[in-house]
């Protein structure tokens, strides 16, 4: 009894110490309840028959629950979706992941100042374009009669078919977004390279260390944690292909190398309506996406490194 | 110790060369653009202009049309406002959540924080969330171009972690006088949060600017509510021109669509110029775990 009344006197003064504190954190909460934690509610969906008149909760469960997974599992073209989705992430993890670090490294033997600031200027604007527009973009530069294709030609060269064949297209799309990507992904890793101590550096010249000594001993390990976080983040996005791009860029000639999952979801689920495979479908990617940050953080703990949590 | 002045060797050199030749490559496109959107029809008929204009055929009649096109115009306008009400709405959300979760000894702090994260790890997807915003009775309407995505749990871990490493003496100072949390946000903890505040703003405006997925999901019957990228999006990815409400595209050709390409570029090159200055640190300290 004593007890219950001491929680309680102590819930009645931090209300009054704190409740300034409370509503201020209400505008975020209201808005994560509406637009985050319902929408997860509704992931009941995947194990229910949708009955738009009964709403999300009223509808009754499927029979067997996991029937809409069968379905989905059943189908070849989920797989097919899913081969190219994993291969377009393992194409951009293994190409595209090391060189923001790269630049990074290189950016900071620059000697001048002001060309390097003109660098960075230049190297972040494309991070800044929409998909819309880079698509734009790509198909008047890499187009049959655009400006790479004339150039290709004027040399004696044949014409590329970047937009409807599916080795070139998949190039295209990994270097184009590793072209857009890299600006950033430099910053990320320069702001974390300010951060090392310029001692060690000192040490190093005074053991007699060359500059790539200094590059592999001090500034690589200085940015280890860095580069672990980018990579769970990565890694933890691997289920998605990159809707903005990919919708943007493709056309049915290469539909069998670069539908994926995201585009799929978004054919099945909202343009044809079904919506109980569309909420499996959601919750096969973010179940999946969830496993693989909570492993890989737990990993990079194990190996010594920070973690995002 | 001062650093020593080092010569400038051949390693030097190939470095600088492989970032010249990078900023080509991101230079060049948007140079081709550009000259082709000023370019008249000989030109691109020739395959004149790629890189830069033939000076006897420029024509910047793209741009008049670009402007005299209603639909055109007024989605631009549209995008305007809705990247100004987001980036407000971001803002607020993200500053007031972000100095509730500063607070040490706030009791069930934890249990926020992990409210905002799991949303960063866990999402409903894509039909559970229409369905949720459909129930709202938000489809086709105006809010939804701003208000669904107010709140990110990156922006409010970020500008939580900024908030951890101002000084807490002010703050206390402040306390002592008498001075409400209310009152210390606005005249203590915002004047000295402007690098993230201008970051986290930066990339707020940029993503609404860019963004396009919203109103190709939730905008279904009323056209007047497309932003400048769906517009942007029909006319020049697409090449829908089908779309006789708007545009007669055969008219206009190619010039009209690097036109509209330049003109989305405009806003968010001037945003990133004024923010620039802010970047880094603003990226750097807001990433600094307590």
């Amino acid at each position: 009894m004593e007890k219950k009344l001491g929680k309680k006197g102590k819930i009645k003064r931090a209300a009054q110490r704190y409740w300034q504190y409370y509503i201020l954190f209400l505008p975020c909460a209201v808005l994560f309840i509406l637009f985050s934690y319902i929408p997860m509610g509704g992931i009941i969906l995947a194990f229910k028959e949708y009955i738009p008149r009964l709403g999300v909760y009223g509808s009754p469960l499927a029979d067997p629950f996991y029937r809409h997974f069968l379905k989905l599992f059943e189908d070849a073209y989920f797989w097919t979706v899913l081969k190219n989705t994993l291969v377009l992430s393992g194409l951009r993890l293994a190409i595209g992941f090391f060189f923001p670090v790269l630049l990074a490294l290189l950016f900071n033997e620059l000697k001048f100042k002001a060309f390097g600031k003109t660098v960075q200027t230049v190297l972040f604007i494309p991070y800044f374009i929409s998909w819309v527009v880079l698509a734009g973009i790509l198909k008047q530069v890499f187009g049959n009669d655009g400006f790479v294709n004339s150039a290709l030609t004027a040399m004696g060269g044949n014409g590329v078919k970047f937009l409807t064949q599916g080795g070139p297209f998949l190039a295209l799309v990994i270097l184009s977004e590793i072209w857009k990507g890299c600006g950033y992904g430099m910053i990320i890793y320069l702001a974390a390279i300010t951060s090392i101590d310029r001692g060690l550096y000192e040490a190093v010249e005074i053991d007699g260390g060359n500059r790539l000594h200094k590059m592999i001993y001090i500034t690589l390990p200085g940015i280890s944690g860095t580069i672990a976080v980018q990579f769970i983040l990565s890694l933890s996005g691997i289920l998605n292909g990159g809707f903005d791009q990919i919708f943007n860029l493709y056309s049915v000639p290469v539909y069998d190398v670069a539908d994926i999952l995201d585009t799929y979801l978004y054919r099945v689920g909202l343009a044809e309506g079904k919506v109980e495979l569309g909420t499996a479908l959601g919750l096969f990617k973010s179940a999946i996406g969830f496993c693989l940050v909570v492993f890989s953080n737990k990993i990079t703990k194990k190996l010594g490194g920070n973690g995002i949590w | 110790m001062v650093r020593k002045k080092r010569n400038f060797n051949v390693v030097d050199g190939l470095i600088m060369a492989f970032f010249v030749l990078l900023v080509l490559i991101t230079l060049v496109p948007v140079l081709n653009i550009l000259s082709l959107s000023i370019s008249d029809d000989y030109s691109a008929i020739h395959n004149r202009g790629m890189l830069f204009p033939d000076v006897r055929h420029v024509d910047f009649g793209a741009y008049a049309a670009v402007f005299n096109s209603k639909a055109v115009y007024s989605s631009f306008f549209l995008s305007l406002l809705i990247t100004l009400l987001a980036t407000l709405l971001h803002m607020v959300v993200t500053v007031t959540a972000g100095y509730a979760l500063s607070v040490k000894n706030l009791p069930g702090r934890r249990a926020m924080m992990f409210f905002v994260l799991f949303t960063m790890l866990f999402n409903g997807g894509l039909v559970p969330t229409y369905l949720a915003i459909s129930s709202y009775g938000l489809v086709d309407s105006f809010f939804v171009l701003f208000v669904p995505g107010a709140a990110s749990g990156y922006s409010i871990v970020l500008m939580k972690n900024y908030i951890l490493q101002i000084p807490s003496s002010m703050q206390e100072a402040a306390e002592m006088d008498g001075a409400n949390p209310f009152y210390i946000l606005l005249r203590i903890i915002v004047p000295l949060s402007v690098p993230i505040i201008a970051t986290v703003s930066l990339f707020c405006a940029v993503g609404k600017w860019n963004d396009w997925t919203t109103a190709f999901f939730y905008i279904k019957s009323k056209r007047w509510l497309w932003p400048f990228q769906n517009v942007l999006q029909a006319l020049v990815v697409n090449m829908d021109s089908s779309n006789g409400d708007i545009i007669d595209l055969s008219k206009l050709g190619e010039a009209f669509k690097n036109a509209l390409i330049v003109v989305s570029i405009i806003p968010i090159t001037i945003a990133y110029l004024c923010a620039q200055k802010y970047f880094v640190k603003g990226l750097f300290l807001g990433s600094v775990k307590e």
